[in-house]
Formats: C-alpha cells, sequence, structure tokens
C-alpha cells in the first residue's frame, strides 16, 4: 500500500490503537441503542410518540396530563424528600429573597418536579415543599384533584380525604436512559372524595 | 414512506441548510470555492442556524408566531429551492469543478458509521434535567403564546429553577418545529439537535482533509471517527441539551480563523464567524466571552488590511445581530427577569483555584467520558506548544490561547459563583469540555500543519 505520506505507515497502528480503545467505550452505547431499538421495534411510517412515551420513566404523569388537559382539575406536587442531591438553589434563592425568619426555605425540586411541571405545562402545579404532617393534614382537596408525591401518604396524613393510588410498574421498564440511572420514586394519587 | 411528523423535521432540517447555503453561496461565494464539502455543509448549518434564531427573534418579539404554519413554511421552502437551483445554474461551472468524489463517498461512509446513534435519536424519549427544564418547557410555552410579550411563563412568577433570564434562541428554534407539527413533539426533535454534532463533526473531518492533505482519506476518517465516538459526544448528541450546539459554534468559529491564515479572503471569514458567534449569545451565556474573544482576535489579526468599507461593513453586521439581544435586554429588564448567580462574591479565591484545578485535572482523566482522547489532546498540545515556542512561531498559538482564555472564562465563573463550587464543578466541567474539545482537535490540526511544514513534510 502507497501512502503519499512516507511516515503515515508509522502512523496507522497507532490511530488504529486509538480506534478500537475509543471504540471500546461507543461499544457500550451502540449496544444499548441497539437494545433500545429492539424493544421498541420502530415504524417510521407511523407516529410513534406514544408508544415510546409509553417506556417513559414518568408516563403515567404524561398520561394524566393528557387526561385532565382541558380540565379545572388542580394538581398537587408535595416535593417532601430532603434529599440534598435534589436541592434547588436557584429556586432556594428566590424563596429566601423576602423570608426575614432565621429558618431558610429549602426548595427541593428532583426530575419529578420537573417532569410535572413540563408534562402538564400549561396547567398550573401548586407545589409543595417542607410541609409538615400538620400542615399537610389542614390542605383543602376537592374531588379528582392529583396528587404526586416524593413520599407515600399515609390516610392519617390527609384529614378525612380517601385517596386512591395510581398503582403503575415501576421496575417493567426494559430500556436503557442515556444518563443511566434510575428515576427518583413518586406515587401518584387522585383525590376519591370532597370533604 | 415516512409519517408526517418525521417528513416535516427533515424539512426543518432542509430548511436550516438551504437558508444557511443560499446565504453563504450569495454573499461568501469566495470563500465557499475556497473549501471543500464537508466544512461547506458546516458553515451553511451554522449560518442557516443563525438566520433561523434571529428570525424567530422577530417573530417572537413581534407576536407573530403564528405566522410559522405549514403553509407559510412550504412557500417558504420553495422559493428558498428556488433561490438555490438558480444560484446553482448561474454557478454551475464554478461548482461542478469542485465535486469530488472520494469526499462524496465518505460522507456516505460517515454517515452509514452514524447511523445507530441517527436512529436512536428518533426512537428516545425526553429525560435530559436541563432539556426539559430549561430549554423543552421553555419551547412549549411559545406553542401557547403568540411571542413573549403574552407568555404567561415569563411575565408571571414561577418556573424560577429555568433560569427565565437565559436567551431564548434555543427554545425558539424547538418551538420553530413544534408549531409546524402543533404539538411538543420532543422526541425526533432530537434528530435536528444531532445534526449540531453531525456538522462539528464534517466541519474537524473538513479541516483535517484541507491541512493534513497529505494522509491518506483512510486516515482521516479513522482519526475523526475515533475522535468524536467517545461517551461525552454520544450522550450530549442528542440528549435535548444545548452543549453541543454551542460546541459547534466555537468549532465553527475558531475553523473559520484556522482557515483564514492562508486566504486572501480574509474578511469574508471574519465576517461568517462575527455571524455565526452572534448566534452562540442567543443560546447560551457562556458564548458572550467566546463573541467578545473571536472577533477580537479577528479584527486585531486583520488590523493592517482594515479599511474605512470594510468598519461600515461590520459596524452594519454587528448593529443588525445586536436587534434580538438588545430586544431581549429590554423584555428582562421590564419583567425583572434576573440572572441570580449575577450576584457575585469572590471568597477565599485561593482555595477555590485549588479545587478547580483539581477537578480540571481529574476531568482529563475521565476516560469513561472522554476514553483516549483527552489526554491525547492534553500531551500532544503541550508538545506542540514546546515546539512552537522554541521556534518562535507565536502567530500560530493564537487558537490555542482563544482556547485557553475561554477556559480562564469558565474559572473565573467558578471563581465567583454564589453556588456550591463542588456542585458547580461536577456537572459543569463535562459541559466545558464538550464545548471546547472540538476546538482543541482543530487546533492541534493547525498546529501540525504548520510543524510539517517547518519540517518539509
Amino acid at each position: 500500500m502507497k501512502f503519499k505520506y512516507k511516515y503515515e505507515i508509522y502512523l496507522i497502528p497507532v490511530l488504529i490503537f486509538i480506534a478500537i480503545f475509543n471504540f471500546h467505550y461507543y461499544g457500550f452505547y451502540e449496544n444499548d441503542f441497539d437494545f433500545n431499538k429492539s424493544i421498541i421495534q420502530p415504524d417510521f411510517s407511523k407516529n410513534e410518540y406514544e408508544k415510546i412515551m409509553s417506556y417513559h420513566p414518568y408516563s403515567i404523569i404524561y398520561q394524566y396530563a393528557k387526561k385532565f388537559e382541558n380540565t379545572d382539575n388542580k394538581i398537587y406536587l408535595l416535593l417532601l424528600q430532603k434529599d440534598e442531591k435534589n436541592l434547588d438553589y436557584t429556586s432556594t434563592y428566590y424563596l429566601n429573597l423576602n423570608n426575614k425568619s432565621d429558618v431558610k426555605i429549602k426548595a427541593y425540586l428532583g426530575e419529578i418536579g420537573i417532569a410535572t411541571n413540563y408534562l402538564f405545562y400549561p396547567k398550573k402545579i401548586n407545589t409543595f415543599y417542607d410541609l409538615t404532617q400538620k400542615e399537610l393534614s389542614k390542605m383543602e382537596f376537592e374531588k379528582n384533584n392529583i396528587i404526586i408525591s416524593d413520599i407515600e401518604i399515609h390516610p392519617s396524613y390527609v384529614n378525612a380525604y380517601r385517596l386512591k393510588r395510581v398503582m403503575f410498574d415501576r421496575e417493567g421498564n426494559p430500556l436503557t436512559r442515556i444518563n443511566r440511572w434510575r428515576e427518583d420514586i413518586y406515587y401518584l394519587y387522585i383525590v376519591d372524595n370532597a370533604k | 414512506m415516512l409519517n408526517n411528523q418525521l417528513l416535516e423535521l427533515i424539512k426543518y432540517n432542509l430548511l436550516t441548510y438551504l437558508l444557511g447555503f443560499s446565504a453563504y453561496l450569495i454573499f461568501f461565494k469566495t470563500t465557499l470555492k475556497e473549501n471543500n464539502l464537508f466544512t461547506n455543509i458546516s458553515i451553511s448549518w451554522g449560518l442557516g442556524v443563525t438566520i433561523l434564531i434571529y428570525s424567530l427573534y422577530i417573530l417572537a418579539f413581534n407576536q407573530k408566531l403564528e405566522l410559522i404554519t405549514l403553509t407559510n413554511f412550504n412557500y417558504s421552502l420553495g422559493a428558498l429551492l428556488t433561490i438555490i437551483i438558480v444560484s446553482l445554474f448561474y454557478f454551475r461551472r464554478e461548482i461542478l469543478s469542485k465535486i469530488n468524489i472520494i469526499n462524496w463517498i465518505s460522507l456516505l461512509i460517515i454517515l452509514f458509521l452514524l447511523k445507530p446513534i441517527i436512529i436512536d435519536s428518533l426512537i428516545s424519549y425526553l429525560i435530559g434535567f436541563d432539556a426539559i427544564a430549561m430549554w423543552f418547557l421553555k419551547a412549549k410555552s411559545f406553542l401557547f403564546a403568540k411571542g413573549v410579550w403574552d407568555n404567561i411563563f415569563f411575565i408571571e412568577s414561577g418556573f424560577e429553577y429555568t433560569n427565565k433570564a437565559y436567551p431564548i434562541g434555543f427554545p425558539l428554534l424547538i418551538t420553530g418545529f413544534f408549531r409546524l407539527v402543533n404539538f411538543a413533539e420532543d422526541q425526533i426533535f432530537q434528530l435536528y439537535l444531532l445534526t449540531f454534532f453531525i456538522n462539528t463533526l464534517f466541519f474537524v473531518y473538513g479541516t483535517l482533509r484541507e491541512k493534513l492533505n497529505n494522509l491518506s482519506v483512510f486516515s482521516h476518517i479513522l482519526t475523526t471517527i475515533s475522535l468524536f465516538f467517545v461517551p461525552v459526544f454520544l450522550i450530549y448528541a442528542h440528549n435535548g441539551y444545548a452543549d453541543m450546539a454551542i460546541s459547534f459554534i466555537f468549532t465553527i468559529c475558531l475553523g473559520l480563523y484556522i482557515l483564514a491564515q492562508n486566504s486572501k479572503n480574509y474578511f469574508g471569514y471574519q465576517l461568517l464567524s462575527l455571524i455565526i458567534s452572534a448566534s452562540g449569545v442567543l443560546i447560551k451565556n457562556e458564548a458572550i466571552p467566546f463573541f467578545i474573544i473571536m472577533n477580537l482576535v479577528f479584527f486585531i489579526t486583520a488590523f493592517k488590511k482594515v479599511n474605512i468599507k470594510k468598519i461600515l461593513i461590520l459596524l452594519i453586521t454587528i448593529s443588525t445581530l445586536s436587534i434580538p439581544i438588545i430586544l431581549w435586554e429590554i423584555f428582562k429588564r421590564k419583567y425583572n427577569l434576573v440572572f441570580y448567580l449575577d450576584k457575585t462574591s469572590i471568597i477565599d479565591p485561593m482555595i477555590k483555584t485549588k479545587i478547580i484545578i483539581f477537578h480540571f485535572m481529574d476531568e482529563f482523566m475521565r476516560t469513561s467520558y472522554y476514553s483516549l482522547s483527552s489526554i491525547i489532546v492534553l500531551l500532544t498540545l503541550v508538545f506542540q506548544t514546546t515546539y512552537l515556542t522554541i521556534k518562535k512561531r507565536f502567530s500560530i498559538l493564537i487558537p490555542l490561547m482563544i482556547v485557553v482564555l475561554m477556559f480562564l472564562s469558565y474559572a473565573y465563573v467558578y471563581l465567583v459563583t454564589t453556588m456550591p463550587l463542588k456542585t458547580q464543578l461536577q456537572s459543569s466541567f463535562e459541559r466545558l469540555f464538550l464545548h471546547l474539545l472540538p476546538s482543541m482537535y482543530l487546533v492541534i490540526i493547525y498546529q501540525f500543519r504548520n510543524m510539517f511544514e517547518d519540517l518539509g513534510e
């Protein structure tokens, strides 16, 4: 094989070695791409949005967002887990701008918060952080309101309300996420009765 | 047969390319003639994205986003195609003489190798934190508003975590497609975002073909694929983040400076870099220091060739490019959209500097994200810089200086941020490397070219 540049023959093995090493990491992602494609089995002649959305970690929230799109149902988002990895510095900053007390309010967001706001938009989400059990028990709901929470809500937490928990398959999602971590645990309830 | 939404996305991609190519062909014909297929495709994309973002800004501020309909879009596409066909016919001799079969075969090979990631971009759901919170939520808000002035997302309180003060170029780019299909189609739109990655790869490949043309096509393709098929690009190429778009803009503008060095048409490259770098300012704040540094370097290095006509063209271009930036600043002040990290403090800079340097060195060694690329880049740059400094070829080090200045500008932000440094650095450093790694590839190519010339190769 003749090369224009006489020293290229010495360079090729180095380039091949670098390629093998770099493709070693690419191989993991290519396997994921192939695996996801084999699960979804896309047909580009059809609109696959709903099908792909059914594999989304927050698919159940999407379904309820669609169901309640043009209704007056209120949506409550209770972010009560104080996981420091979900601490939202920007919201915390704005929450405490006019906070004159010594106790700083901390806003925890996490994926559940951003996903809920996005999937329900333009519907307004009533978001609560840092609630005590007493404060939670004083909250007023209406029938068919939706409550999305990052903690399991025991019936005794909400005074005289019956909450119907929406069950969904948490473990069955086979797709590999590009960012490779599992979604935070969340719970979805429908208020079954008016007070 | 493709479904309607995918067809509209392909047309949206095509519109971006055609917008850019028509402007490139009409106003920068000399530059187009000097470059190969790959750099021309990438520059067309850069110009097209710039024109599209500016048009969307004007529509948004005039409350005319509802003009983005399928009918108007098809008419625009038709008009553009007509302009291109007429222009290509007019310049057919020059265009035909530039056709290189090897380049077209390389293009097909590269696209074939990219097929898995192209398919994945069409079947991935949106899950990235910044993608949803910062970009796609804002894009969705423009689906329900005629423009900025009636957009409740911005004018009412709430959603502070989305950093409302951020530029809206990227969300508007997404909204353009959402309005075409009348739906927040956030899945297949990833293919449009993947095009930024593909064009960055094309530009580096094209520069490699141009500057190290003594190597074979096999070495060029192998090198480019190796440099770009690493996890950091695979993750960010189609996850809905704006960082690959910024990386593309940095790469193109620095590349334009490199390509300008052996050209008599220096002003053409300078103007292109000014226009494309301005779109970065409308996408992310990180592009502001780059815009200033890049255009200052161009201006200073071309100072002796400057004349009244060129200054006038530059001033008119800068004034036109400033319009969306000024409009956004007026809007931000009216609705008190403050970027909260503006309130800065410099606490213990020595301690912070030590932490920053530690993380910086750590990032270079993250083979799970960059494979061997980052380590090879670092060592090669040290070797080249030593050689060029000893040989006193300081002008060749200017592109490297631009990259270093960008690193320093990020370091400055880390020094003054009010956010806990460790939290900031963990996510920010990989974005920094994503932004600047392709530019470092170009610097290496350029410096090697000059070293080979010195050695008579």
